[in-house]
């Protein structure tokens, strides 16, 4: 760990609740992550990954702790400067895939690509994430890995820092997991993004550059991976 | 542009019923109560035009006998120069040659005006020769005369040469006394001055109009400037019996007040309803937000700001709410108007309808209601959308308040906690619910409850009238005479219908006759006049003498004053079941309401000609919530009132009587049956009949439309519910007893529950609102009424229940089958 780290997280803690009824649900983690890594994050349910997602995202307030993403500690900023965080680093892809039922595939990643002044060509990212025939189609209209491959469109039109992935594959088969993955990857080595992903699928730890594992909100595994290994690769 | 916006078109295809809806609550409001505002203005400007144009009165005065010159001349000076005219009237009966009118009808004759009160002639021209005459324009509409038409009045035939409205005469008041305008029987009318001389005879009534020499003074300035008028006259031996300050006069001031009064109410009701408007906008906004919650936190979390988002929906309910109040301002403006003047040509002698631009109206029915809208839908989705990102993530925004996760007894049965749940789940919505059901139904009750209210009203009045004859004398009339006083009183009758060569003006005559009767020994011992006919010993039986004066009260819940009649009865009355024994003075228990007075309290009366205050100390309540009536003893009238009697005991100056009297006409003011009362009714019937079921037009569209979208919502929002609901099995009509059953109870509690809140709040409406009108209006609703009401309401939720159903029908399965967590 170094200070050059792209994403730094010192002492965090965060519980939910009150009084008798608190739980701890992040105990004191500390971990960084350098600038362009491949970051996945696994651990049984409940143990707290969504919730680290969250802070990293500015979308929770850590309890105490820093969190310091491309020099910025997020801990210190208004709720007014967290959303210009989030509108200039941050992408969000969720297990559901939350599109805009009554925009088009194409608009839909239009709407984050209007956040940003420097978006990505819509088009190229169309055909980038093999949506370019289904462009003009509602979400209904599409299947659910089609429609997941839309909502990474969506997060990354707007060049994000940083793309957080909340069980990215979680409701897709094996094939079409496998196609999410390997854009991903693709993503990561063109547009250089740093990514986190959360996932159950334990495989996924062979194409990634570091490899973190929570269990009852404690950080119980963080190494790097020397050996990675291509998407299309992995199997599982 | 944001990309968001793509959505609009689409959202509005997919949700016409929904954007229809609040289209349409706009739309209605706007269109009426803008269109009736923009009508009540020009009316209001209009009036304020022809006043200028043609020289109306400021104020009248009436005296017993002509006016001597001096007199007037002293008046004129007393009254700062004013410019005082003869504006003589009769009243005549009218009839029409082969043509029933299936009433009586009066006319009341003028000569034709030039310099003051000038008339304006609708159709037609000022009466020529001596049988022409020219008739008021709604007279001749409500009895179907056109010109060319010939009447006859006092015996002659007259044609209708002329559609005319006179200006002091804009809601046909006969007299100020009369609780109600008439155009059905009376009507104002011009003829040549010989016609005039021919016709009114004994019945001319000595009427002089006069414009002050300053047309701007304040209405202060103009009281104390009659009052000196006032004065001068009295000096001059004239007997004044009436003094009417056009601000004073019903017959010019009735038509401002209503028109001011209904602009009044109907701005409170476009504020209400546009407020319920807004509350809608509001609750159908947010359920959209509830039902995107996850894509509003997916965009929150990745950038967007909340401004843009609160911009983002506010966009339909602002290009709806504008596009509605455009519509709604052309077709109030093109069609609601001319409906709503026409209202108000229904009722009045108004000049011809022109369409006024006043800034203030238009902004007010166009900027003012767009601004409310937006600003209620704005705060709503503001609010809404205060959730953090997660939150909404989380499917946690509106859906997890207290009540509606609140825990429900085990031992109920499922299907009452499931309509409960349904109940508590939906809460903001009905509770707008209610608001919307609650103003409507309040107007709806109003506009029924109307006519069965003026007719009760006017029949407790007719009873009111305690005799069948109420003869009101210019003087003391005594019936009970002697041959030779007899022979004396129709002498006098005979002199006063026929000009006097002598040049003795018929008071002086009088006097010289009574003088002559004193000295030959049957003289009256009163003093008083010996009425010039017989009337049967029955007849004198039962006729009953009772004083008489009228005074002015102030009201309790307005500025102006009511106009109060003080009654001298005897202790015996067989008329008027009142004791006033002792001094005891009694007042009406509509009078008591209506001015704050009552048993133990003191009434302050004042007499405006005479500038006197007389202060009553009240014993007693009479009478029904209609009696506006102070009552006293004869003797303690004429020793009250000691201006008016000389404090003679026996001073009188009316009969009442349940059989017909014969009178000298020269002294009779006036008489009443009755069935006088009942013409009101019949004149609230003619002219208000179209404005209450003009307002319905309004409210139960606007219940319909308010209950059809938040009963939809309810349904919309709980789609994927009903979904896996028949995924497991349930049939339509299963889910219908869950959903339909949960919300028709809420509708029909809320228009039970309404009731007694509405009831309250249409006291105070009809308190305040009749408070300036003379007379006592006590809320009396006739339980069939409530009845109707709630029917009706509940028939327009009949329409959208059935579609609801059907909304209920189209749920699909496949909607349980997408469903995300
Ligand atoms: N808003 C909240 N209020 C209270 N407790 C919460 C809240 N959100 C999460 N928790 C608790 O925090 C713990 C961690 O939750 P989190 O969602 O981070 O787990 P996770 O690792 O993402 O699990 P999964 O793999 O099932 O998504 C859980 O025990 C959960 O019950
Ligand atoms: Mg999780």
């Amino acid at each position: 760990m170094t200070t050059s780290d792209y994403v730094r997280i010192d002492h965090l803690r965060k519980a939910y609740g009150h009084g008798d009824s608190q739980v701890e649900v992040l105990h004191d983690i500390s971990v960084g992550i350098a600038r362009g890594e491949v970051c996945v994050l696994f651990g049984p349910s409940g143990s707290g990954k969504s919730t680290f997602l969250n802070l990293l995202g500015g979308l929770e307030p850590a309890d105490s702790g820093t969190i310091t993403v491309a020099g910025t500690d997020l801990t210190a900023l208004s709720d007014r400067d967290l959303v210009e965080y989030r509108r200039r680093e941050l992408g969000f892809v969720f297990q559901f895939y939350n599109l805009v039922p009554d925009l088009t595939i194409r608009e839909n990643i239009e709407v984050t690509a209007h956040l940003s002044a420097e978006p990505l060509p819509v088009d190229d990212l169309l055909h980038r994430l093999g949506l370019w025939e289904h462009r003009s189609k509602f979400p209904n209209q599409v299947s659910g890995g089609q429609q997941q491959r839309c909502a990474i469109g969506r997060a990354l039109v707007k060049r994000p820092g940083l793309l957080l992935c909340d069980e990215p594959t979680g409701a897709l088969d094996y094939k079409t997991s496998k196609e999410i993955l390997c854009l991903l990857e693709d993503v990561n080595r063109s547009y250089g993004c740093t990514m986190v992903i959360v996932t159950h699928n334990d495989a996924i730890r062979h194409m990634s550059h570091h490899i973190l594992r929570l269990r009852d909100g404690q950080l119980v595994e963080d190494e790097r991976n020397p050996h990675v290994v291509p998407a299309a690769q992995i199997e599982w | 542009m944001s990309p968001l916006a793509r959505r609009l078109p689409r959202e509005l295809r997919h949700n016409v019923g929904r954007y229809l809806g609040l289209f349409l609550m706009v739309f209605l409001t706007v269109a009426f109560i803008g269109g009736f505002l923009d009508a009540a203005r020009s009316v209001q400007l209009l009036l304020d035009d022809w006043r200028a144009s043609s020289s109306r009165e400021d104020y009248a005065f009436t005296t017993q006998f002509q006016a001597s010159d001096e007199a007037l001349d002293a008046a004129s000076e007393a009254g700062g120069g004013s410019a005082i005219y003869e504006n003589f009237y009769a009243d005549v009966p009218l009839t029409v040659p082969g043509h029933d009118l299936g009433h009586e009808a009066t006319v009341r004759l003028y000569k034709n005006r030039a310099d003051i009160d000038k008339a304006l002639y609708f159709d037609g021209r000022a009466p020529q020769t001596d049988d022409e005459i020219a008739l008021d324009r709604l007279f001749m509409k409500n009895n179907s005369l056109s010109l060319g038409d010939v009447v006859e009045v006092g015996g002659r035939q007259l044609t209708i040469v002329g559609q005319c409205v006179l200006p002091d005469y804009e809601a046909l008041v006969a007299s100020n006394m009369d609780l109600m305008f008439d155009t059905i029987t009376f009507t104002t009318s011009q003829v040549t001055p010989a016609a005039f001389d021919a016709l009114a005879g004994s019945s001319t009534v000595w009427h002089y109009s006069a414009l002050a020499s300053k047309r701007d003074l304040s209405p202060k300035g103009r009281t104390d400037l009659e009052s000196s008028v006032a004065r001068a006259l009295i000096d001059h031996e004239t007997t004044l019996t009436e003094l009417l300050d056009c601000d004073q006069n019903n017959a010019m001031t009735f038509v401002g007040d209503d028109v001011e009064g209904d602009s009044a109410m109907y701005e409170i009701l476009g504020v209400l309803i546009i407020g319920i408007s807004g509350f809608v906008f509001v609750v159908l906004t947010g359920a959209s937000i509830e039902q995107e919650s996850a894509v509003i936190g997916t965009l929150l979390a990745s950038g967007y700001r909340k401004r843009e988002l609160v911009r983002h929906y506010m966009a339909m309910p602002a290009i709806v709410g504008i596009a509605a109040t455009v519509a709604g301002v052309i077709v109030g403006r093109l069609v609601v108007m001319d409906a709503c003047s026409g209202m108000y040509y229904n009722s009045y002698s108004l000049p011809p309808f022109r369409a006024y631009f006043s800034l203030d109206v238009f902004l007010a029915t166009t900027v003012l209601p767009v601004a409310m809208l937006l600003a209620i839908t704005w705060l709503g989705i503001r609010r809404k959308l205060r959730a953090t990102p997660l939150a909404f993530l989380r499917h946690e925004v509106g859906s997890k308040s207290a009540t509606a996760s609140a825990s429900l007894p085990e031992h109920w049965g499922f299907v009452s906690r499931f309509r409960l749940r349904v109940f508590l789940r939906n809460a903001s919505h009905f509770v707008v619910l209610f608001l919307g059901i609650a103003v409507c139904t309040l107007v709806a009750l109003y506009a029924m409850c109307f006519m069965p209210l003026v007719q009760h009203v006017g029949s407790q009045m007719r009873d009111s009238v305690v005799a069948g004859h109420l003869y009101t004398l210019k003087a003391p009339l005594e019936i009970d005479v002697t041959d030779d006083q007899l022979a004396v009183g129709h002498a006098l009758d005979l002199r006063s219908t026929s000009t006097t060569p002598t040049g003795l003006s018929t008071e002086e005559l009088a006097a010289i006759m009574l003088f002559s009767l004193e000295d030959d020994g049957p003289g009256l011992p009163s003093g008083h006049l010996p009425n010039g006919y017989r009337n049967s010993e029955e007849a004198l039986a039962q006729a009953e003498k009772f004083s008489a004066t009228t005074l002015q009260a102030d009201r309790l819940y307005s500025d102006s004053k009511e106009s109060v009649t003080v009654y001298g009865v005897d202790e015996d009355s067989r008329y008027w079941d009142v004791d006033v024994s002792d001094g005891r003075i009694c007042v009406g228990r509509g009078l008591a309401a209506k001015c704050g007075t009552g048993t133990g309290k003191v009434l302050q009366l004042y007499d405006k000609f005479a500038d006197k205050t007389y202060a009553l100390s009240i014993s007693d309540e009479v009478g029904d919530e209609t009696d506006m009536g102070v009552y006293m003893s004869r003797e303690a009238f004429a020793k009250t009132f000691d201006d008016l009697t000389d404090a003679d005991p026996q001073w009188f100056c009316g009969y009442a009587s349940d059989e017909p009297l014969q009178l000298t006409q020269a002294y009779v003011a006036g008489e009443t049956t009755p069935d006088d009362m009942l013409k009101v009714v019949d004149q609230l019937e003619t002219s208000m009949g179209s404005v209450m079921g003009f307002v319905m037009l309004l409210v139960v569209p606007f219940s319909a439309v308010v209950i059809f979208l938040l009963t939809k919502t309810v349904i919309d929002r709980s789609s994927t519910a009903i979904a896996y609901m028949k995924v497991f099995g349930y049939h339509d009509r299963e889910v219908d007893r869950l959903y339909i059953r949960s919300i028709t109870i809420t509708v029909v509690a809320s228009l039970v529950a309404c009731i007694p809140l509405i009831v309250w709040a249409l006291n105070w409406v009809f308190l305040i609102g009749m408070g300036s009108y003379q007379g006592n209006y006590p809320l009396w609703i006739q339980p069939i009424t409530y009845l109707e009401t709630i029917g009706l309401e509940f028939a327009a939720y009949a329409v959208v229940a059935l579609l609801n159903m059907r909304r209920i029908r189209k749920v699909r399965l496949s909607e349980a089958l997408k469903a995300q967590e």
